[in-house]
């Protein structure tokens, strides 16, 4: 399978004043917003402000309507990462189990075969009839192997 | 020290944010609480700015609600960018490590199935093993153990058949 390559994330570290924190509390209890959602948007916001980019009446429209596109698109993609999510968590909790089964049920298994071997070693009298210990599993045993 | 927190952004929006800050003159240590707050303040104005349209007609409120309409568009991407593209990330991850766990889970299986069928043949064997040490019959069915009374009944004739 290909190589995914992923538009790369910025992991900014932002400073929050006591009294700019509690302006944003406030802020975003009303909005229901997480704080990391906020000052995301608010800092789009205030760069918007900063710029200020002098558009004409066409271009605020056209960018407005790309913009909700845009937006139409990433919600859709962000509801279906979401339902994957969750959908792969749940197979990863299934499989990790199924698995720390196996890691307790094979050595069980084998420490039984082992046993087995060292029982037919010793009914058949150190004849070398019974095959030496290995933990190949029985398909890769040659076939002169087993008398 | 103030409290300070950390978000992920898409490269782009913060080339963005940088370009703000350089052309506010403020370097992002103390330039991103600065325009939190500037953002802040241009969300709580252009709120009332919304209000202040609501039930006015024509062209110019048209044109005004437009711009307001961009620019919280614009802000709400740059948030749902960064957040899409993390989870997508992790459906990728999460992906391999299904993957990485269902191989490993074939792979279990086979050797589980090897080892019960090695077991299931070295205990016929075992079995085989045990019955030729004690120079047992083979396994004795209905017929064998007619064959056995017979033998016992001719015997206690005197090792004559029922014929002679």
């Amino acid at each position: 399978m290909g190589e995914v390559i992923f538009p790369s994330l910025e992991r900014i570290a932002v400073r929050l004043p006591d009294r700019l924190r509690a302006r944003l509390d406030a802020f975003i209890a009303e909005k229901g917003w997480t704080l990391q959602e906020a000052v995301k948007i608010l800092l789009a916001y205030g760069a918007d402000a900063v710029l200020a980019p002098s558009l004409t009446i066409e271009q605020t429209r056209n960018e407005w309507m790309a913009a909700r596109a845009e937006m139409a698109v990433l919600r859709q993609r962000a509801y279906i990462a979401d339902e994957a999510i969750r959908s792969l968590r749940l197979n990863l909790t299934g499989l990790e189990r199924s698995n720390r089964q196996f890691e307790v049920s094979i050595p069980q298994q084998r420490a039984r075969r082992d046993r087995l071997r060292q029982a037919l070693t010793d009914r058949e009298g150190g004849t070398g009839s019974a095959d030496a210990p290995s933990d190949r599993p029985a398909g890769e045993r040659s076939p002169g192997g087993a008398t | 020290m103030p409290e300070g927190i950390e978000v992920e952004l898409l490269a782009e929006d913060w080339a963005m944010i940088r370009r703000a800050l350089d052309a506010a003159g403020r370097e992002p240590e103390d330039g991103l609480p600065w325009l939190v707050e500037q953002g802040l303040d241009r969300f709580l104005r252009d709120e009332a700015a919304w209000k202040a349209l609501e039930g006015r007609p024509g062209p110019e409120a048209e044109v005004e609600r437009q711009e307001l309409k961009r620019r919280e568009t614009q802000a709400l991407l740059v948030s749902m960018r960064a957040r899409t593209i993390a989870a997508e990330k992790v459906v990728h991850e999460l992906g391999e490590t299904v993957r990485a766990l269902g191989v490993a889970l074939q792979q279990n299986r086979r050797a589980m199935r090897a080892l019960r069928d090695e077991s299931a043949s070295l205990m016929a064997r075992l079995q085989g093993a045990d019955g030729r040490a004690a120079g047992a019959d083979p396994p004795r069915g209905r017929s064998a153990a007619f064959r056995d009374w017979l033998r016992h009944l001719v015997l206690a004739r005197g090792g004559k058949g029922f014929h002679g």
